[in-house]
């Protein structure tokens, strides 16, 4: 029986996110490791290179998914369906969890 | 054509494909629930990031060549899966035990690295009990850790049943299963090296 009725994987799939993965590692480390030092000489700030490490991390989380969860991408997949629920889920509990806390923590602050 | 998650109105082949392809998007659910599991303990991990209560800090306590190495690891790991996989698809069987091993073997390495990892902050005084930072950090890290030791687990209880049943149609399923776990484990590693370890140290 066939466990992959959508496409069979392929080597090339697998050799490719992985390449992709690695470089995106190799980067993110690359870039608190060695340069955060030089780049803030340069006059980049902190929070830039914060969303920097954030931003290599979605990409390498979108390349786990399409080339080792094999997701592909389009509104017709239940597997989408279920991620984007899943996002919202998430998005409503975490956004809210900030929320209160951050608003709890205002509350606890001494009054001036 | 099987229906399946990304074409439902296709005719079934037979009752088995049917329940393997429900199976399937069935783990592919749990999966997402676990996400929600995971996104709530960085949500907690957030807002710690600074209640070090005077004590260490991601800056003082991280090796980040340390975590890289843990993160090759993890990273290789999902490969060799992922060609264990392929080696399923064209039936070869010995193929198939050989990467399955390969992954288990890289996968220790990782779960060894980090019990020593946590075993040292807690000499030095870093334990659990030191901090909200260091309480958050445990529990976030030491979950996916768990997930990494269960996944050993069951990659260990496939060997077996590959030599008893050989590629049945049970066995693939439950291998595809156990890969779907395991990408889905290294796809949250990302994150908490990103996250934990990476924006710990800046």
């Amino acid at each position: 029986m066939n466990v992959y009725p959508e496409h069979p994987p392929k080597l090339s799939g697998y050799l490719i996110g992985f390449v992709l993965a690695l470089l995106l590692t190799l980067t993110a480390f690359g870039l608190v490791i060695a340069g955060t030092e030089p780049l803030l000489a340069e006059g980049i700030s902190r929070g830039t290179v914060v969303i920097a490490v954030s931003l290599l991390a979605v990409l390498q989380i979108l390349v786990h998914l399409h080339y080792f969860l094999h997701l592909s991408f389009g509104i017709g997949n239940l597997k989408i369906v279920a991620l984007l629920f899943t996002l919202f889920i998430i998005a409503v509990m975490v956004g809210g969890t900030l929320w209160i806390m951050y608003d709890l923590n205002y509350r606890m602050l001494p009054s001036r | 054509m099987m229906p399946d998650a990304s074409n439902p109105q296709a005719e079934p082949a037979s009752f088995e494909e049917a329940a393997a392809t429900t199976k399937a998007f069935g783990f592919w659910v749990y999966l997402m629930s676990d996400a929600v599991i995971f996104a709530l303990l960085f949500a907690t991990y957030a807002g710690m990031t600074r209640n070090f209560a005077g004590g260490p800090g991601g800056k003082e306590l991280f090796d980040l060549g340390y975590t890289f190495a843990e993160t090759l690891l993890l990273l290789f790991s999902t490969l060799t899966c992922g060609l264990a996989m392929l080696a399923l698809t064209k039936n070869s069987i010995n193929k198939v035990v050989s990467w399955l091993a390969a992954t288990f073997a890289l996968g220790l390495g990782f779960v060894i690295m980090e019990i020593n990892e946590f075993d040292g902050l807690i000499e030095q005084g870093a334990g659990p009990d030191r901090s909200g930072f260091l309480s958050a950090f445990f529990t976030l890290v030491g979950t996916h850790g768990l997930h990494v030791s269960i996944g050993l687990i069951w990659l260990f209880a496939m060997i077996p049943q590959i030599e008893l049943y050989g590629l049945s149609a049970a066995v693939r399923s439950r291998l595809y299963r156990l890969s779907l776990f395991w990408h889905f484990l290294d796809l949250v590693w990302v994150a908490i090296f990103s996250v934990v370890y990476l924006l710990g140290v800046l």
